[in-house]
């Protein structure tokens, strides 16, 4: 019975997968209805996000966010810390707006071609527990004007499994899963 | 993309590079007076033509940000009329075109000198009346930035001598910009390939030991054959190599990529490309998308090969297409069986990244 329950949760993951691709951003033609049911309740089983920052800076300031996972599940969970501020800002992570605007504000931090991923590379998150961290938006965003900006985490995670003996993931074989995260709003004074 | 406010403009340098680089460079093949149109008269700038105009996105530079000065000509005259490209940035740097001062003394020019032939009509740049035209160039590749203090930098046309019998045509000057500058280590720019007629260079920074500028060298031409060869199967019959890490072979998907090549192509031909060697991370490479043209090499670089998948060569390739005035692409999955993975996942999202544009360019296995 744990065994079949172990293989529907890696089903569903897999179903994430196929459901998102490679990334996952909210003005992506959405999957047929059924799939995204799926998608979600294995995001939901898989792992907790909280993004949460102060609500009001003034200009020049840092913006720093605090990015948090949490694993919910009885297993523990490996989660590939690329493109997520577990590793600071190394790629374009996040979706910036300003006082509402439709467009995301230019990302002017760095792009970095990965080497293939080792141990370290990944996070280990025991059953229940929490691990997090924290970066300063500013810079790379361009948050130094008065106003309020809407900070969105893209995700998805690029590469998450409960399963030891697949960190790291060979041959570029990551299931990457998407991640709903709350967004946060600071305004900048 | 539009910046409203100057205020960020001072905080974030890439703003001010973006937008200047739309007009110059976001469509190379219709860049501002390249195609000379025989018959058509204009005649020879005077003094007072053309205004020169620099600006910098901030006043203050730390000594790992690139020198980018954004130049912009505009025609005041009420006709038409022609500069020496020489002259300009419009082929890249090839003369002392500024004057640079830091703390009154004058800052070593250590780009390259040509002798210039009689120039023919290829050799102009035309203006209409009112026309502008803008290039950002870095002149951390050029001039000796290696002291921390009070630059003072100002174009002006006249300050080198190697076109003697054209003194007259077209002088340009600018005001000078004033900015803070942390010195830097210079280094001269390396010679690559055997090829003297496009005149390019790629300079290096801190490429030296174990880490040489002669590597780089060889890793920029191997970038330039693979780009080539990207650029000739795109025109050619589309098949697997196309489908395989870029989706379905429509017209408007290859015409995408297509341009994405051409620019690409475009930037390793013509642009000052700076590596720079000092990162020791884990990485490959990386670059800012808005400070075209500086790649900054790391540790896995140097252990790849030269060519095929995850090359050198390929690695110069995935990081010029980052850079928002060449193909602005993103990372959205690394390694090829991901890259693969995204055809049927989102394809667009394949058009749009970086590794895939590395694999079709490595070509590696070979597909037809
Ligand atoms: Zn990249």
């Amino acid at each position: 019975m744990t065994t079949r329950g172990h293989v529907g949760r890696i089903a569903l993951l897999t179903l994430a997968i196929t459901g998102s691709g490679c990334a996952t951003r909210k003005e992506e033609t959405a999957p047929p209805a059924d799939a995204r049911t799926q998608e979600e309740a294995a995001v939901a089983k898989t792992l907790e996000c909280t993004l949460t920052g102060p609500a009001q800076v003034k200009a020049g300031e840092p913006v720093e966010l605090v990015f948090k996972l949490t694993n919910p599940t009885k297993e523990p969970l490996y989660v590939l810390k690329w493109h997520t501020p577990l590793e600071g800002i190394r790629n374009d992570i996040f979706l910036v707006s300003r006082d509402g605007a439709a467009s995301a504000l230019p990302y002017g931090g760095p792009m970095m071609k990965r080497a293939p991923p080792t141990a370290s590379s990944y996070a280990t998150l025991a059953p229940g527990e929490s691990v997090e961290g924290t970066v300063d938006v500013a810079p790379a965003y361009g948050l130094q004007e008065p106003g309020t900006y809407r900070i969105t985490f893209q995700g998805p995670l690029m590469d998450v499994t409960s399963d030891q003996a697949k960190v790291p993931a060979l041959a570029g074989e990551y299931h990457d899963v998407a991640l709903k995260c709350p967004e946060v709003v600071v305004t900048v004074t | 993309m539009s910046f409203s406010s100057g205020g960020r403009l001072n905080w974030w340098m890439g703003a001010v590079v973006s937008v200047s680089l739309l007009g110059a460079c976001g469509a190379p093949e219709e860049r501002a007076g390249e195609v000379p149109t025989e018959g058509e008269s204009a005649r020879d700038a005077v003094a007072g033509d053309v205004a020169v105009k620099l600006s910098v996105p901030r006043s203050s530079l730390a000594a790992r940000e690139s020198v980018s000065v954004t130049v912009t000509l505009t025609n005041v005259a009420k006709d038409t009329v022609r500069l020496l490209k020489w002259h300009t940035p419009t082929d890249g740097l090839k003369e002392d075109l500024f004057a640079v001062t830091v703390d009154g003394a004058k800052a070593e020019y250590n780009g390259r000198h040509y002798k210039w032939a009689t120039p023919v009509t290829t050799d102009f740049l035309r203006l209409a009346a009112g026309e502008s035209v803008s290039y950002t160039v870095d002149l951390g590749t050029i001039y000796d930035f290696s002291k921390t203090g009070s630059y003072s930098i100002r174009y002006d046309s006249d300050g080198h001598h190697s076109d003697v019998g054209h003194e007259g045509i077209s002088q340009l000057r600018s005001d000078s910009v004033e900015l803070f500058i942390e010195g830097r280590e210079f280094q001269a720019p390396v010679a690559w390939g055997n090829d003297t007629v496009t005149a390019q260079a790629l300079s290096t920074s801190s490429c030296t030991g174990s880490r040489p500028a002669s590597t780089v060298s060889t890793a920029f031409s191997t970038a330039q054959s693979m780009t080539n060869n990207s650029v000739s199967y795109l025109n050619g019959t589309i098949g697997q190599r196309f489908t395989t890490w870029f989706g379905p072979n429509t017209s408007s998907n290859v015409s995408t990529i297509r341009s994405h090549f051409a620019a690409i192509k475009s930037a390793f031909d013509t642009r000052n490309v700076i590596v720079d060697c000092a990162c020791s991370d884990s990485a490959y490479a990386y670059v800012y998308k808005n400070q075209p043209y500086r790649i900054y090499v790391c540790n896995a670089f140097w252990s790849a090969p030269m060519s095929g998948t995850d090359s050198k060569g390929g690695t110069l390739i995935h990081e010029m297409s980052h850079f928002t005035v060449v193909a602005d692409t993103d990372d959205h999955a690394y390694g090829q069986s991901a890259c693969r993975s995204l055809t049927s996942s989102n394809s667009a999202r394949a058009r749009d990244n970086a590794d895939s544009h590395e694999y079709f360019a490595e070509n590696t296995p070979a597909l037809p």
